[in-house]
């Protein structure tokens, strides 16, 4: 018998008010741990995946939902820029690196479809598990996470879906091919499709001679941003003579917007590629979402931007910059789950103050009971302390399980959870900061109890009887 | 003091010289010159209000002595401070109560467990299993306090203020919550454990049908 094994059968004794001290302290924690977590995987996963590409130039719009669609693939695309006259101002940057294009519209099975090129693979020095790069048209790698869950291997193929999100119009008549696997890298790649520029184009060149019978009110397309998703079917038969008004608030519609009078025409563009290659040729109505730029110096930085925003239709956005605003947006309301958090361990330990205190006055006689058959008033006291801290060591232990496994439910079965690449097993250094602060403030809150504790007199409360 | 008398309040379980109590200006306890060999039954009898209760406290040292002193297996008990008495306690009493004062949120094991912890005595399992035998209790073990019959509580108390084998047994009012049989039963099992450990045992009583158990008496009067 001791301290801990007395307190233990103590607290048993009155199993309702211990359950829900617990309950509501654990409650208090498993908010700070799940804000804890989330901000620092959500952060590291932002610096990751945002790490090394310095600009994105893309349509006009947000810069947050440029740089969220087409860096971290969490939004929908602001629309859609010519990729050659895109190009060919970055490359007059010379302090320009690497561009590396991204064209978006498809998914299958919500994973997203990327046209880029190889370099946007290596960029995030992805490997490949299985398989190869690809090498022409309708050839996709596909990263390790959209393997695992989709099952596609190599020499499989699949439909993309139109759209970003599953349930879209499926491109049967245009399947993919998979010739690669990637690693996990822990980066964006593992949930995207890799294929080149040229298949997206292909994909929806099909599909442009294949639609013309569409007929709908082009105020669809007025609406903002984030509602062209739903509507993307209806966004391949423009008339052509509307394209200029809506070239940059379409859902991206790859290709199909520009003054291109021959679809099927785009075999003889040129590949693209590093900084610094010859030039390439393309076909002027080549459209992509985005541009991702890295510097080679940060010189650049003071040119480029400035040249994108104020010579051309285009925007540029600055991943560093917008994240930091993103996370300043998101601090108020990171603060009020702290506070609301917050509350809840202090209420918890009022709680368990109150228990303690309200304790005294019903156990007093055991207490006297005790100090006669041999306890000194430090038993007493320690007797109190240890249940005192009992109750918090309880809700503390339950509140970070629950606070952990709230991070890896949302990491294993939500779709934004996924794209964080949330993960139950981490630990972070303020979490320390939180254990010690509760168990400090434990100690204290059962001091004052297991003092008064400690003094009863056996003698006269033993005479009372009660 | 004589010699003879220095060397029998030496071995003595009891020796009370001068005793009286006050509280609130007014006296609760006066104790005739009071003296116990070890190893010897008393019996205090005295009605409600004479300090029965009072006197059991003092001699176990859970209040302080207000004049006069008190020796207890040679320790001048009236003369410790407080945490020399709780450790006095602790090695040396057991103590029965009249309502038993089984600690409820504990199992029956646990309240034994008690006094061990407390005094740090060790005590082997088998010792203790015999104890439970001896008292008919070894079947109650995991059981807790409200699943015990009064008779059941008692033993149980009478096993918490043996086990830690201590040199004196005070027991207050022990029987007063039992009918003639279970009392009966009650007091013979006090003085044979008591007996098996060359324990001294100081029981008091108003109980009537006590009185012809015992060779020692003590009476009480209350104070006027």
């Amino acid at each position: 018998m001791n301290t801990f094994s007395l307190a233990v059968s103590q607290l048993a004794r009155r199993p309702l008010q211990t359950a829900l001290n617990a309950v509501v302290m654990s409650l208090g924690i498993a908010m700070i741990t799940v804000l804890l977590l989330g901000h620092s995987q959500f952060q590291e996963r932002m610096q990751q995946d945002g790490r090394g590409i310095d600009l994105v130039v893309g349509a006009p719009g947000s810069p947050m939902q440029l740089i969220l669609s087409s860096v971290y693939h969490v939004d929908i695309p602001t629309g859609n820029i010519p990729l050659g006259p895109a190009r060919e101002v970055i490359e007059r940057e010379p302090a320009v690196e690497r561009i590396m294009p991204v064209a978006l519209g498809d998914n299958f099975e919500g994973y997203r479809i990327v046209g880029t090129r190889p370099s946007y693979a290596q960029h995030y020095g992805a490997e490949l598990a299985r398989g190869r790069m690809w090498e022409q048209s309708m050839e996709a790698v596909v990263g390790a996470e959209v393997a695992r869950e989709t099952g596609l291997g190599v020499d499989d193929s699949f439909a993309g879906a139109h759209g970003l999100g599953s349930g879209g119009h499926v491109h049967d008549y245009a399947p993919y091919d998979v010739v690669g696997v990637l690693d996990f890298s822990g980066s964006v790649l593992d949930r995207l499709i890799l294929t080149p520029v040229q298949s997206v184009w292909d994909v929806h060149d099909h599909d442009h001679d294949h639609d013309h019978d569409h007929d709908h009110d082009h105020d669809h397309d007025h609406d903002h941003d984030h509602d062209h998703e739903h509507e993307h079917d209806h966004d391949h038969d423009h008339e052509h003579e509307h394209e200029h008004e809506h070239e940059h608030e379409h859902e991206q519609d790859h290709g199909d917007h520009g003054d291109h009078g021959d679809h099927g025409d785009h075999g003889d563009h040129g590949e693209y590629g590093e900084h610094g290659h010859d030039e390439p040729e393309y076909a002027a109505e080549e459209q992509i979402t985005a541009l991702l730029v890295s510097y080679e110096s940060p010189i650049a930085a003071a040119r480029l931007p400035r040249e994108i925003d104020e010579n051309t239709p285009w925007q540029s956005a600055e991943p560093a910059y917008q994240t930091a605003r993103l996370m300043t947006l998101l601090a108020p309301a990171r603060a009020g789950v702290q506070v609301i958090g917050g509350l809840l361990i202090v209420a918890s330990l009022l709680s368990v103050f109150a228990v303690l205190y309200q304790n005294l006055r019903e156990r007093r006689y055991d207490f006297a009971i005790m100090r006669a058959i041999g306890a000194g008033p430090a038993h007493v006291f320690r007797l109190t302390l240890a249940e005192g801290m009992l109750m918090v060591v309880l809700g503390l232990g339950l509140g970070l399980l629950l606070g952990h496994a709230s991070i890896a439910l949302l990491g294993e079965f939500t779709a934004a959870g996924r794209a964080l690449g949330l993960n139950g097993l981490t630990w972070v250094t303020e979490q320390g900061a939180l254990v010690v602060g509760v168990l400090a403030a434990g100690v204290l809150i059962a001091l004052v109890p297991a003092w008064l504790a400690s003094r009863t007199e056996p003698g006269p409360t033993l005479r009372r009887g009660y | 003091m004589t010699t003879a008398a220095a060397a029998a309040s030496a071995t003595a379980a009891i020796d009370a010289q001068g005793v009286s109590l006050e509280r609130g200006g007014s006296a609760v306890l006066e104790v005739p010159a009071w003296f116990l060999p070890q190893g010897e039954h008393v019996l205090i009898r005295g009605a409600s209000g004479s300090g029965k209760t009072t006197l059991l406290h003092l001699v176990a040292g859970l209040e302080p002595v207000g004049t006069g002193t008190i020796r207890v297996l040679g320790t001048p008990v009236s003369e410790l401070d407080h945490r020399a008495r709780d450790r006095f306690r602790a090695r040396n009493i057991g103590l029965v109560f009249q309502d038993f004062h089984l600690l409820t949120g504990l199992t029956v094991e646990e309240n034994l467990r008690l006094p061990l912890w407390f005094s740090g005595c060790s005590i082997g399992a088998d010792e203790i299993g015999n104890l439970l035998d001896r008292l008919g209790i070894d079947g109650l073990l995991r059981r807790h306090p409200h699943q015990l019959s009064q008779g059941e509580k008692q033993r149980v108390a009478i096993a918490r203020a043996v086990v830690h084998r201590p040199r004196l047994i005070l027991a207050d009012e022990p029987t007063s919550a039992l009918d003639d049989r279970n009392a009966e039963g009650v007091l013979d099992l006090l003085r044979a454990e008591a007996r098996a450990s060359g324990a001294s045992l100081v029981t008091a009583s108003h109980d009537s049908r006590l009185k012809s158990h015992f060779e020692y008496h003590l009476a009480l009067e209350a104070p006027s």
